[in-house]
């Protein structure tokens, strides 16, 4: 749990609220790297396993697009959740922006391991 | 593998052997794999339409050993009967060392002169000299009815009399000698000529029997076919033109007397083993009259297909069918609409060379239209990579486009008009759902028919199965293109149209 905290500690100061790193950090980098690992699973090997006509680049980052967003959304929910708090303060948003980039991140990982197995994004993102 | 020397003679010669050339390219299947060893007979070494199929079959020879190489058999597929120019063949037996041009088209020597000066006329004695005036009309150079004085570099203009004589030449050129030499067993001959022109008329006669005389038993004793074309076309009336329509049908029934006693078998294997007769009622608009050269550029024509296909029924037909009888073959459709479509042919026409021609049509559109707009995913990188910069595929580019389609497009055009595919008014190809003439995709909100979706669909899932070890992209590209339009074919068109 701590290893995770640690990811997102590198760009953020540490809170002094333990429980973003005991549950915050943990929870979001789990839905993080499942909504990462889903849709790269959904697009590569479901969608282009089967038919063509969501295939290309653009198709690619408009899938990106939305782990990025749900990456943001989430992880300011289950932030204001956790910590029971009445409103988003800034805390949460620059967490919510680092997520996004990470969500961004393992998206573009999984796709350079399983576009291999794609029939028709082989070459997608290149 | 064995060879099917296909002998075009004239300009109709020429024009068969380029519909020949569309039909191959669609994959019509040849059951032995034969090659063809194309040969055209035309003394007018500039007409346009000979000009026309030997830049069509120089490419279909560039885009075939690109994709195949030399000397390969091909299952099926596009371009996958091999085109063979005569000097590429060898034998052990070749050991005259004949030197042969790299050409689909065969050389006379001295035709750049009058026919009396190619007769050495001004050498002959006087007694020889008023024989042959006798025989030729002496009129000046350039007059309608000049023979003697006729210049021999456009052809014979119609005068089946000048080209007997000339042809008796054949024997001597180097092409002859050659194909004379590397003739074996198992090799036929095609012969591919108009009956009522100058050039076809006196030169088929003349081949078949220079080929019966050979030394060469194998030859001497070849299996031969020929289609010998009848008139289907007229040409405007000009005064001043050596060629004149109103000729046509007379010189035609002059010339099948002289068939039905010179070319049947008679007294062994001495005649052609089968002939192929094509006619078309010529119409009321005639074609320009040229008398040859660049400018003698007549739109394709239907009858042109259909004599080309006679040259694959002749190729299938089984060993055991050739005798000491000659067997004839005439071509009949199920209606004489003035616009043919699908519809108007029989099933063995519709199957063996109506649908390789859709597949080759959707073949055409994919490469023009969606190749090059395709987005790069992988499946068709390959492809679009070279699209624009490799030669294999600007020339498959340029056989659509300056070939194919146009050889389409004239045929719509023709009197007799043969529209299997729509054009729109620009002369581009209709969508891939309107594509074949009177047999629309149909389409609903769950089946939009042939579309970009689709096809990308369907090349990826072949591409995908293909061997992965594939080097050649040229032979992956004609094989996928292939099975994707079978399926186009197969899944959304189901059918060809039939008459009702």
């Amino acid at each position: 749990m701590k290893s995770i905290a640690i990811i997102y500690e590198l760009f953020l100061q540490q809170n002094p609220d333990p429980t973003y790193s005991d549950s915050v950090f943990p929870a979001v980098f789990l839905a993080t790297f499942f909504t990462a690992l889903g849709a790269a699973v959904v697009f590569y090997l479901l969608i282009n396993r089967r038919s063509a006509g969501f295939h290309t680049r653009k198709h690619w980052a408009i899938v990106l697009g939305l782990v990025n967003t749900l990456a943001f959304g989430y992880s300011m929910f289950i932030s204001k959740f956790q910590i029971a708090a009445l409103s988003f303060d800034s805390y949460m948003m620059i967490f919510g922006v680092i997520n996004f980039f990470l969500a961004g991140i393992l998206f573009f990982l999984f796709s350079l391991v399983l576009k291999q197995f794609s029939i028709y994004s082989k070459k997608v993102p290149f | 593998m064995a060879n099917i020397f296909v002998f075009g003679i004239g300009g109709t010669g020429a024009r068969v052997l380029r519909s020949l050339t569309m039909l191959l390219a669609s994959g019509v299947k040849l059951n032995r794999n034969d090659r063809i060893v194309p040969i055209i007979i035309d003394l007018d070494l500039q007409n346009g339409d000979t000009a026309r199929a030997i830049k069509a079959m120089d490419m279909y020879k560039f885009i075939r050993d690109r994709a195949y190489g030399e000397r390969a058999e091909v299952e099926e597929g596009f371009f996958s009967t091999e085109f063979c120019k005569l000097n590429s063949l060898r034998s052990a037996e070749n050991q005259e060392n004949v030197a042969v041009t790299e050409s689909f088209q065969l050389k006379f020597q001295g035709i750049d002169d009058r026919f009396k000066d190619y007769l050495n006329y001004n050498e002959m004695d006087q007694i020889d000299q008023h024989f042959l005036q006798a025989l030729y009309d002496d009129s000046p150079q350039g007059s309608p009815g000049a023979e003697l004085e006729l210049s021999l570099n456009v052809g014979f203009k119609g005068n089946p009399n000048i080209g007997s004589v000339v042809f008796n030449d054949l024997v001597n050129t180097n092409e002859y000698k050659y194909f004379n030499n590397i003739f074996q067993d198992q090799d036929r001959i095609f012969i591919v000529s108009s009956i009522f022109g100058g050039t076809g008329s006196s030169g088929f006669p003349q081949l078949v029997k220079l080929i019966r005389n050979s030394e060469n038993d194998r030859l001497k004793d070849a299996k031969i076919g020929a289609i010998s074309v009848m008139p289907y076309f007229n040409v405007e009336e000009d005064e001043s033109s050596a060629i004149s329509s109103k000729r046509f049908i007379s010189k035609t029934k002059a010339a099948l007397s002289y068939y039905q006693e010179a070319m049947n078998h008679q007294n062994g294997r001495n005649g052609l083993d089968v002939l192929y007769y094509i006619y078309d009622n010529p119409g009321s608009s005639p074609y320009v009259n040229i008398e040859g050269g660049t400018k003698q550029i007549n739109n394709a024509h239907v009858v042109e297909m259909l004599a080309a296909s006679s040259l694959v029924h002749f190729a299938n037909l089984s060993n055991e069918i050739f005798g000491t009888s000659t067997k004839y073959y005439e071509y009949g459709i199920k209606e004489a609409a003035t616009a043919l479509s699908i519809k108007h042919f029989y099933d063995y026409t519709k199957e063996l060379f109506l649908k390789p021609l859709t597949y080759l049509t959707y073949f055409a559109k994919l490469h023009l239209e969606f190749i090059p707009n395709a987005d790069k995913a992988g499946f068709l990188d390959d492809f679009i990579d070279k699209y624009a910069k490799d030669d294999f595929f600007n020339t498959l580019s340029s056989f659509f486009t300056n070939h194919y389609l146009l050889w389409l497009y004239e045929m719509k055009n023709n009197e007799r008009s043969f529209q299997p595919f729509g054009f729109d008014e620009n002369g581009n190809l209709n969508s891939f759902n309107d594509l074949v003439t009177e047999n629309p995709i149909e389409t609903s909100f769950f089946n939009k028919g042939l579309t970009d979706k689709f096809f990308n669909t369907v090349y990826g899932k072949i591409i995908d199965k293909m061997d992965r070890n594939e080097s050649n992209v040229y032979r992956k590209y004609l094989n996928a293109t292939f099975k994707v339009c079978k399926t186009a074919f197969e899944e959304k068109l189901g059918a060809l149209p039939n008459l009702v």
